[in-house]
């Protein structure tokens, strides 16, 4: 079997897994063939794309990590806010996770736009769980894990869904709503006997961060439990890989390294580590573009070839890509389409702000190097200028008018990142947001950033996606994650 | 992380033009100025990390930690060997630069040195490094008298180092000096 998306799906393909609607309710069972009338019905509906079978995709088997029913059980126990129901399908998905032999995650789940938190929730569950077995807990905590993950977003069903599904920028108002959605899961089930306390904790600090500057209370990493760590991972892979309003989705490729970009600022790393281990980066059964300008399919990517899979060409040839001949071959990651995502968002600031104009970055930073670097990975879709020194930058803004954001190093002579920011606030009165990218990560430095209220802290090696994501985040307002 | 080749070529570039000096000026700093010889150790460290280079990474980060602790028995110990790795990584970098082929900005045509002058100077006012680079490297395949090829080597100096305002003033000069209305 193989992923086709919608737009290349045709007529008399035939479908190799089911179909559910957001109530659990097959629409189109496996075997079926498509016709035009049922690809317009589901490009309504918001689906992205189906699994087919055919003679191109002999030989590529994808087990879903749990079945159908359960999932469709799964989505109508969250739906309904079914709470007893929800501790049977934990129940359930432990169980028939615990029993493969070998997990695999390459089956992409197929949902509507409409059923998005409820599909979340199950998914989320999922990769809790996968995660848990990773760090080897036992079967009474993966449950309870499982059980967090169902309910964590409970209290967004309370919130009315144009803000949920809005396209654009959200106002202040509307995103503090937003965010009160792990207050009120929480308040949903903060009385509720049967339910542990590590469950009621992890579904309010689902969005709490190592760093300490995630919300409702901002508590740090000291004070999550494992549980809640857990489900934060499991809670934004599973955001960054969904398609919504406002986003693409993120391949898996892409998702994973924003996770590794964010350890120890906003995951623990050994849940970042422990859930990689069984993500896919190119899942199977999925299309690829190569860097040679041919589509192929991924054939296998288990073990060693997660990196440089076994592929099948349109014309049906196997392509290893880890023998000699092919070594020169790449996989063309879709960072280009991260670039056209953002280029969106400033389409849209354009329109409401300063037509012609692009979004202006200043980067500080004592090495040259790291400023090149930052202007190379970011220029194509901002205005870059690079400044040696915080001194340059003062200088800078007494003669230009302001940009839209700083990027400082915090490690520089004569005046240092913190003392940069500190200034530069002063003279715009706190009006540009600053972001620190910078080779430090001890707790003084996190907690300095924190007092000058930094909109954001990176942490160097840094993964370009991750970057990326919070520069879109801190400009226009609109998150990846959230 | 992968980069087109003229990028890389840039990024690497960059890394060896900053980084060699230091060869020289390390040992100075430790001498004279301990808080700037562990500021540049950190920024080697990350320039380096973000590039790949984890070896030299790892080294400066423990020469970083050594002036933190005052433990500078380690870092008098280590200091000539690690000016070894650093020299052999900038090696390595160099021929992996030049193994990159230089794709030749075309010269403008309808521009006279002096204009192309006054462009560098617009881009140095403005901040502007990719405009920068690009009008200094049409400028090194024009034929200069001395006098421009003194000021050429003293821009391309300022632009090494982002000295922005140098270059303004090195052109405020030059600008002054050409009289304004004969360009």
């Amino acid at each position: 079997m193989r992923y086709v998306s919608l737009k290349d799906a045709e007529p008399g393909m035939s479908l190799a897994y089911d179909l559910f609607d957001s109530y659990g309710r097959t629409l189109i069972s496996s075997n079926a063939r498509l016709t035009t009338a049922y690809i317009s019905k589901l490009e309504k509906l918001g689906f992205d794309g189906v699994y087919i079978q055919d003679e191109l995709s002999q030989g590529i088997e994808i087990e879903a990590v749990i079945t159908p029913e359960l999932r469709a059980e799964g989505l109508a126990s969250v739906r309904t806010q079914n709470i007893d129901k929800c501790q049977d399908v934990a129940k359930d998905i432990v169980e028939q996770i615990a029993s493969k032999g070998k997990l695999s995650l390459d089956l992409t789940d197929l949902r509507t736009f409409d059923d998005y938190t409820y599909a979340h929730s199950v998914n989320v569950a999922v990769y809790s769980c996968v995660i848990g077995l990773g760090l080897k807990l036992e079967a009474d905590d993966l449950k309870n894990l499982v059980m967090a993950s169902l309910l964590h977003d409970f209290g967004k069903m309370s919130i009315a869904a144009e803000i949920i599904n809005k396209p654009e920028r959200l106002s202040a108002e509307e995103f503090s709503i937003m965010k009160s959605h792990a207050e009120r899961s929480y308040e949903m089930i903060k009385n509720r006997v049967g339910i542990s306390a590590q469950i009621k904790q992890a579904v309010l600090y689902h969005h709490e961060n190592e760093d300490g500057s995630g919300y409702p209370h901002g508590v740090d990493g000291s004070e999550l439990s494992l549980y809640t760590k857990i489900l934060h991972v499991a809670d934004v892979y599973d955001a960054l890989t969904s398609k919504r309003p406002y986003k693409r989705p993120y391949s898996p490729y892409e998702a994973s390294e924003y996770l590794m970009g964010a350890c120890d600022i906003m995951f623990d790393k050994r849940v970042v580590e422990a859930f990689l281990r069984y993500v896919p980066l190119f899942p199977m059964g999925t299309t690829v573009l190569l860097s040679d300008g041919r589509e192929a399919i991924i054939y296998d990517n288990t073990g060693n070839r997660n990196l440089r899979p076994i592929l099948k060409t349109m014309d049906g040839r196997i392509l290893d890509l880890e023998s000699s001949e092919n070594l020169n071959i790449t996989i063309i990651t879709s960072t280009d389409e991260t670039d056209a995502v953002t280029e969106n968002a400033e389409k849209t600031r354009k329109q409401m702000v300063n037509p012609g104009k692009k979004f202006h970055i200043v980067a500080v930073d004592d090495m040259k190097s790291n400023l090149v670097q930052l202007d190379e990975d970011l220029k194509h879709i901002y205005d870059m200028t690079l400044l040696k020194s915080g001194v340059q930058a003062l200088l800078y803004l007494k003669k230009n008018p302001y940009p839209d954001l700083f990027i400082i190093d915090i490690d520089m002579p004569e005046m240092n990142g913190i003392e940069t920011a500190k200034k530069i606030q002063e003279m715009t009165k706190h009006q540009i947001p600053i972001l620190f990218v910078t080779a430090l990560c001890d707790r003084d430095t996190v907690m300095q950033c924190r007092e000058v209220n930094a909109a954001g802290y990176i942490v160097r090696p840094y993964k370009l996606v991750f970057l990326k994501s919070e520069i879109k985040r801190i400009i226009t307002g609109q998150s990846d994650i959230d | 992380m992968i980069y087109k080749k003229e990028v890389y070529r840039r990024i690497l570039d960059t890394y060896e033009k900053e980084m060699r000096p230091l060869i020289k000026e390390l040992p100075c700093y430790l001498r004279e100025d301990k808080e700037l010889f562990r500021v540049k150790m950190h920024g080697l460290k990350g320039a380096s990390r973000q590039l790949g280079k984890q070896e030299i990474s790892d080294f400066a980060e423990q020469m970083e930690m050594a002036v933190r602790d005052d433990n500078m028995a380690y870092i008098y110990a280590n200091i000539e060997y690690f000016l070894q790795v650093l020299e052999s990584v900038l090696e390595e970098i160099a021929s992996q630069r030049d193994a990159i082929p230089v794709i030749k900005k075309e010269v403008p045509q309808n521009y006279s040195i002096n204009e192309l002058f006054l462009e560098l100077k617009k881009a140095f006012d403005s901040y502007n490094l990719k405009q920068i680079e690009n009008v200094l490297s049409s400028l090194e395949e024009i034929k200069l008298n001395e006098a421009q090829t003194k000021l050429l080597q003293q821009l391309q100096e300022a632009c090494n180092e982002l000295e922005y305002e140098k270059g303004s003033q090195l052109l405020r000069e030059i600008d002054e000096a050409v009289g304004g209305g004969k360009r």
